[in-house]
């Protein structure tokens, strides 16, 4: 039962990040490669907010969210201006020196061993308990997310992401503002991005860089792509496939050290065998996913 | 009359090649003006440079009267100038209500609106909707509103990127060969909607085409463009006496098919 | 004089960003495929190098040779078995991205999964070094500047004067005229492949002899080849051979200021000062953009 309750958490928290980078990705055309990074930057933010300066959770959660928009539209402005693969290089660096960060800046951070004793959203002198409490707590914040989401979706914003995803120069010509929907949009994912590790933080109650390395992103790329865009079904189916899906290895019984390579390659398969075979993701139905 | 838009003196270079070189000509307010010329003339270039995908290195756009020097493609779009390009380019996974309704900007289409006044901007999407009715209607497409873009036709698809542009009923509209791919049915439609745009709604179109037949019907002012240079801009009946040199540039069955 | 020891230092590891990079871009420009597995392709020959002179047991200079040839071919298989595949089913111009991504995950799991992830040595003891007035040298340094002396060359050889070379610069000038170039575009895009992946081999031969092999290796050395792309400007690439030595010697500068595990962070920083300031790069090539 705590093991189902388990697997249920994590996939409400990699639902936010899904359905924030598929509004990126599948919406906008945005290939963002450092999704991974903005989930690290909340995560981190709500940890030593909470635990070194003694911030409360809400104010804590509330500035991941500031922060995650804010790094988002500072590395947004030089690149997203440019575009296309210059972006596309520059948040694979991003990526990469956010974690070199994490693990260096050591007075900050504690380097590799990261940061233990976040504390549980409170509310007076009631915490949230484990297991079925923090569960809705995070599937609170999630159904918050999947709201903004829907309302966009249902909003004549949809209709301009798409044309800035499929032509950006025809959008242009129609008078659409693309760089700065661009960055606009940008934000919007980096801060729902930092919200979902600020409710890692809140989880865990201990995060280390591990947990939102390149590899994390790859993740996310696939359970984005699983799930084939565009839908909130999509978004969340993709999370859960990834998610339970790795726990038939132990019953599998592959060695404990290898499982993560296994794991790794697999979901490289993946990506390539999604692209080769169904863009539209497995449960899209959908001509195209990808911006 | 007055003109709407003029060009004076515009150079673009790349990479030491002039592509457009020192061109000036002007468009009347409420007529059609139509940039000819040969293929690699500099025509699309020409419309970039005017639209902002492009930035000259020397020279000048005016529009009414006021320079759209550093101002960004959006921004011009905005000032009131539309365009079509070469291909239809309609965003494929949209219905056709839909790609005509992505061309009028509203005020609820920013993430804020959409999260905190759903109300109005309901109310603003079923103005926007009529508005792209009438202009699928202008462009006798309406029944197929509610279908998938890349459904239709390349014909179809031609007028719903020339909905996309009416709808915002910029007053100067620009248009990168619309005929190319049209049927004879296509043909006379496109005409037909040129000169009522003109005559009805006072509509100015600079258009680059090349079909003679059509230049030489519709046009009140044909620009020649070669290598990047302005050869002649006139009338058709003043084009028609340069025979010779249109004939060098564009090739004699140009100018036979108009007779 | 600490300033020549720099600059040498600075020039050997600066050669090699500069093969990287210039392999990298090489596929760039031929074919507008942001190739994110030349990292891993990388990886692969250092692997390679490491099984020929440490498991069999070659001379180095075979083993070189041997994965240099066999490191062209896995990178010809990726455009083989992934890129064209794709090409041929009209995906979308993301789609390769996203499978290239897919196939550095995957390759990197396979390293990882042959090899561990401890590195592997390729060589015991120190480098013999010799005293040139001040500064030291390794024979490291010479053969990798010999190296690249006869390398980049030969190079510009081929690509002034064959007619695939010729191809390849025409494709760099402008993708759209692949069809009209009087080659085979199957073939020619395969020997891009092959020739781009044998530079990273060369540079991956000689930094794992240095350094040893792990499996991640190529990911941050193919981060430093993009940014020296950037910085010497796309569609260049005489400017991409320039921005890899610029960054070589940066590096040097910044290792006297900082410790190496800043590395990342100041290459990222150069990268956002080119992008911010000049993105056509030091040269002023064009921007790029994928749909143009």
């Amino acid at each position: 039962m705590d093991y189902a309750l388990h697997l249920l958490t994590l996939i409400c928290i990699f639902a936010v990040l899904s359905v924030s980078l598929d509004l990126l990705i599948g919406h906008t055309g945005i290939l963002s490669f450092a999704h991974a990074a903005f989930y690290g930057i909340g995560a981190y933010a709500t940890a030593i907010l909470t635990v070194t300066y003694g911030w409360g959770w809400l104010p804590a959660m509330m500035f991941a969210f500031v922060l995650g928009a804010a790094l988002a539209i500072a590395i947004g402005i030089p690149t997203l201006r440019l575009g296309g693969d210059y972006f596309i290089l520059a948040l694979f660096g991003f990526q990469s020196i956010v974690i070199s960060i994490i693990l260096n800046w050591e007075s900050l951070t504690n380097g590799p061993f990261g940061i233990r004793g976040i504390p549980r959203p409170s509310v007076g002198e009631w915490s949230v308990p484990s297991g079925v409490g923090i569960l809705a707590f995070c599937c609170v914040v999630a159904l918050l997310v999947f709201e903004v989401h829907r309302r966009f979706n249902r909003s004549p914003m949809r209709a301009v992401l798409h044309a800035i995803r499929d032509d950006d120069t025809v959008a242009q010509s129609l008078g659409i503002n693309v760089v700065r929907t661009r960055i606009v949009v940008f934000a919007i994912g980096g801060g729902f991005a930092a919200i979902a590790g600020a409710l890692l933080a809140f989880y865990f109650r201990f995060i280390d860089p591990t947990s939102f390395n390149f590899n994390t992103m790859i993740l996310l790329w696939a359970m984005v792509f699983i799930g084939g865009s565009q839908r909130l079904l999509g978004a969340i189916v993709g999370p859960a496939i990834l998610i339970v899906f790795p726990e038939l290895f132990r019953f599998l019984g592959v060695n404990g050290t290898s499982i993560a390579y296994v794991q790794q390659g697999l979901y490289g398969l993946l990506l390539i065998l999604l692209m080769m075979f169904r863009p539209q993701g497995l449960i899209g139905t959908g001509k195209r996913s990808a911006g | 009359m007055s003109d709407i838009l003029s060009v004076e003196g515009l150079c673009l270079s790349f990479g030491g090649h002039r592509v457009v070189d020192n061109a000036q000509f002007s468009v009347e307010t409420g007529s059609i003006t139509s940039l000819i010329g040969p293929n690699g003339a500099g025509k699309t270039t020409m419309f970039n440079l005017i639209t902002g995908l492009l930035t000259p290195q020397a020279g000048d756009v005016r529009y009414r009267g006021e320079t759209l020097q550093g101002l960004k493609p959006f921004q011009i779009a905005r000032r009131g100038i539309g365009r079509t390009f070469q291909d239809p380019r309609v965003f494929p996974d949209m219905s056709v209500l839909g790609n005509v309704m992505v061309g009028l900007r509203q005020r609820g289409e920013g993430p804020l609106a959409a999260l905190l006044q759903r109300r109005a901007v309901e109310r603003e999407t079923q103005d926007v909707k009529a508005r792209a009715e009438e202009a699928l209607d202008r462009v006798g497409l309406l029944d197929r509103a509610g279908d998938r873009a890349a459904d239709l036709s390349f014909g179809e698809q031609r007028f719903v990127s020339i909905a996309r542009t009416l709808i915002g009923r910029p007053p100067l509209i620009m248009m990168d060969e619309p005929t190319v791919g049209l049927d004879k049915a296509g043909l006379g439609k496109l005409t037909a909607l040129l000169n009522d745009l003109v005559q009805r709604s006072g509509t100015t179109i600079l258009v680059i085409e090349h079909n003679m037949d059509v230049v030489m019907s519709m046009s009140k002012k044909i620009v020649l463009l070669v290598e990047g240079k302005v050869m002649a801009s006139d009338t058709p009946a003043e084009i028609r006496k340069h025979r010779n040199m249109v004939e060098a540039y564009l090739g004699r069955r140009h100018l036979a098919a108009s007779h | 004089m600490l300033f020549l020891q720099f600059l040498v230092n600075g020039l050997t590891t600066g050669a090699l960003y500069a093969l990287m990079a210039v392999g990298f871009a090489i596929i760039y420009n031929g074919t507008r495929i942001l190739h994110l597995a030349h990292g891993a392709v990388f990886t692969f020959a250092g692997y390679m190098m490491y099984l020929c002179s440490v498991v069999l047991g070659l001379s180095v200079v075979v083993a070189f040779l041997l994965s240099v040839a066999a490191t062209a071919v896995v990178g010809a298989l990726c455009e083989i078995l992934v890129y064209r595949p794709l090409r041929r089913a009209g995906s979308r111009p993301t789609a390769d991205l996203v499978a290239s991504i897919g196939l550095l995950t995957l390759l990197e799991a396979l390293f990882a999964l042959v090899f561990t992830t401890d590195t592997k040595t390729l060589h015991e003891g120190s480098l013999s070094t010799y005293e040139v007035g001040d500064i030291i040298v390794t024979n490291l340094h010479l053969i990798i500047l010999a190296v690249a002396a006869i390398v980049f060359p030969c190079l510009q050889l081929f690509l002034a004067y064959s007619k695939y070379g010729r191809a390849m610069r025409a494709l760099a000038d402008n993708p759209a005229l692949a069809g009209v170039l009087g080659v085979d575009t199957r073939k020619l895009y395969v020997l891009i492949f092959l020739l781009g992946s044998a530079l990273a081999a060369v540079a991956a031969c000689l930094i794992s002899y240095d350094v040893g092999v792990r499996p991640q290796m190529g990911v941050s050395i193919m981060f430093i080849a993009l940014v020296a792309v950037i910085v010497g400007g796309i569609g260049y690439l005489p400017g991409a051979a320039a921005g890899g030595i610029l960054l070589g010697l940066l590096e040097q500068v910044g290792l006297w200021y900082l410790s190496a595990r800043w590395e990342d962070v100041v290459v990222f920083v150069v990268l956002l000062v080119f992008l911010i300031l000049r993105p056509q790069g030091m040269f002023g090539g064009r921007i790029i953009t994928r749909r143009a």
